[in-house]
């Protein structure tokens, strides 16, 4: 034997033995459901004529940082929801296997107060709540929320949908935006969900690579600021005040929002032309709601389906519970019918916390 | 049907894609997560596989047919990101980096540690080219793979680590880098 087959031999044999397994591949394929949700968001940034994918998202962190920051993508904001769909769509024709959403939630409209109405009443409602206190440095804005979206693939002249399961999300964020985010799933009993007990599904401490951070935003009470934060960015070619609405729920997504300054919110809110009372209604947490709704619409020589975007507040806080984005008008080759339920974003608790927990 | 595949087909992707992917996951899997554990520990290795297989699904159509090199190879980057990324939460960078010279320690015939010693001298170029061909069994040209070089350059690279090897064994556990050896 020589001495490099001696070596060899010796290193070998210093082999360390490997104990456990690898994850199971259940693990894998929620990691790609995951990224693959994430990865379809951005992809259909950039529309292309080959396979292309949307998804709807409201409780996505991805997507909706992505929305929460327009001034990183000024084409998001307007077009963000409908245009994407209008484009992706097209109009000719295909096999389309409807999705099983969610049923849509009852609502009873039992007012004829206007939109507008009901959003300055909410605030007034809001500014007579007790305020509670802004973050500090090194607290995490904790917030705790469950959402279902529906993600839809379009390929060619077929379109299929992903239908991923409701989930429960946790959120720690610390103020320069980094955090922590457990999510887990959640069953759905007709238009109540559930949580559940099952392991975590994503767990991630820093965002994961490709993911921004966030930083908490700063909190005000005076109009003309918060004015500027919900329009804040790069101005895109065509907007439209449901934008509005999109990012005010992203707000309450991120940070615990106080109930002056969501006053102050709502009624910037409601200067938003085309605001519609959908009336009262129990959320998908059974608590009783107020809704308030803004249909989205075509951007300039664009015609495709649109949707509808209802913010749900509790008449008792003046707070957000939650939104639901449903389908309005022709579905064209979306694989669902009018009326569906696109994704929802129930909001249950927020608070502001010094630390996160241990890796559970 | 592999367990675990219908929950995703439906909906994720192509079916016939995450069939592979799954059958990739099945026939590498193990040695993916070996080859991290020996460098880190069970639970940084469990997440390293996750990794480097969710790598694999997002670049699935370009992995060679040859997938264990390529395997290996994103696992040493993502072993790389994890170590600095844990060098900044803490000192847990130093103790994965540690914990495989243990081993050595541990397991070597010699029983004093200057295997261990020798091979940490080594530059991790030099270390990795000889764990790749002793512990992972690879062949040269499948370890050109690994570090991304050829495998004329990986024929020279691996004399050079055998060489420097032999000399921190001789060298002996106190004596100095190879740098001062080859002088």
């Amino acid at each position: 034997m020589t001495d490099v087959d001696q070596l060899a031999e010796r290193v070998r044999a210093a082999r360390p033995a490997v104990a456990g397994n690898p994850p199971p591949l259940g693990r894998l394929l929620a990691m790609i459901a995951e990224a693959e949700a994430t990865e379809s968001t951005v992809r259909g940034k950039e529309i292309s004529d080959g396979d292309r994918a949307l998804q709807y998202g409201a409780q996505h962190p991805g997507w909706r940082s992505w929305l929460k920051r327009p001034s990183l993508g000024g084409v998001v904001l307007a077009a963000c929801i409908a245009a994407l769909v209008f484009v992706l769509v097209g109009t000719g024709p295909g096999s389309r296997v409807l999705a099983a959403t969610p049923p849509p939630l009852a609502y009873h409209r039992d007012s004829a107060q206007s939109g507008r109405a009901v959003l300055l009443h909410l605030a007034a409602v809001a500014a007579s709540q007790p305020t509670t206190g802004q973050p500090t440095t090194g607290t995490f804005a904790y917030v705790k929320y469950a959402g279902w979206y529906l993600a839809v693939r379009v390929s060619g002249a077929t379109s299929s949908a992903t239908l991923l399961p409701p989930s429960v999300s946790q959120s720690w964020i610390r103020p320069d935006g980094h955090g922590r985010v457990i999510r887990r799933s959640a069953k759905a009993d007709g238009t109540r969900l559930t949580e559940t007990s099952g392991g975590p599904i994503i767990e991630h401490f820093p965002l994961p690579d490709g993911g921004r951070a966030y930083p908490l935003l700063h909190l005000s009470t005076d109009p003309a600021v918060v004015r500027r934060q919900l329009d804040a960015g790069d101005p895109p070619t065509w907007r439209e005040p449901l934008v509005r609405f999109d990012l005010f729920t992203n707000l309450v997504q991120q940070q615990p929002v106080p109930a002056n300054v969501e006053a102050t919110i709502l009624r910037v809110l409601a200067t938003s032309p085309g605001l519609i009372n959908s009336g009262t209604v129990v959320d998908r947490a059974g608590r009783p709601g107020v809704a308030v709704s803004l249909d989205s619409r075509n951007p300039p020589g664009v015609s495709g389906p649109r949707e509808r975007d209802t913010l749900i507040f509790s008449p008792r806080t003046g707070r957000l519970l939650g939104e639901e984005e449903t389908l309005i008008g022709n579905p064209m080759k979306l694989p669902v019918r009018r009326g569906a339920v696109l994704d929802y974003t129930v909001f249950l608790s927020s608070n502001y916390v010094e630390r996160v927990p241990a890796r559970p | 049907m592999l367990a675990g595949v219908s929950a995703i087909e439906k909906g994720v992707e192509d079916p016939e894609e995450v069939a592979a992917i799954g059958r990739l996951y099945e026939r590498h899997a193990r040695e993916v997560f070996a080859y991290a554990q020996r460098r880190s520990d069970s639970q940084t290795a469990e997440d390293v596989t996750a990794r480097v297989f969710l790598v694999a699904w997002r670049r699935r159509t370009s992995v060679p047919a040859d997938a264990l090199p390529w395997l290996y190879g994103v696992a040493r980057r993502v072993l790389a990101d994890e170590r600095r990324s844990s060098r900044r939460r803490a000192s847990l960078g130093r103790r994965l980096g540690a914990r495989w010279l243990g081993e050595v320690e541990r397991v070597d015939e010699g029983g004093d540690g200057s295997l261990a010693a020798a091979l940490e001298r080594l530059s991790e170029r030099d270390r990795e080219i000889l764990l790749l061909s002793y512990w992972e069994d690879l062949a040269p040209e499948q370890v050109a793979v690994v570090l991304g070089c050829s495998r004329s350059t990986l024929a020279v690279r691996l004399h050079r680590a055998r060489r420097r090897l032999s000399r921190a064994l001789t060298d002996g556990p106190m004596h100095g880098t190879e740098e001062v050896g080859a002088a």
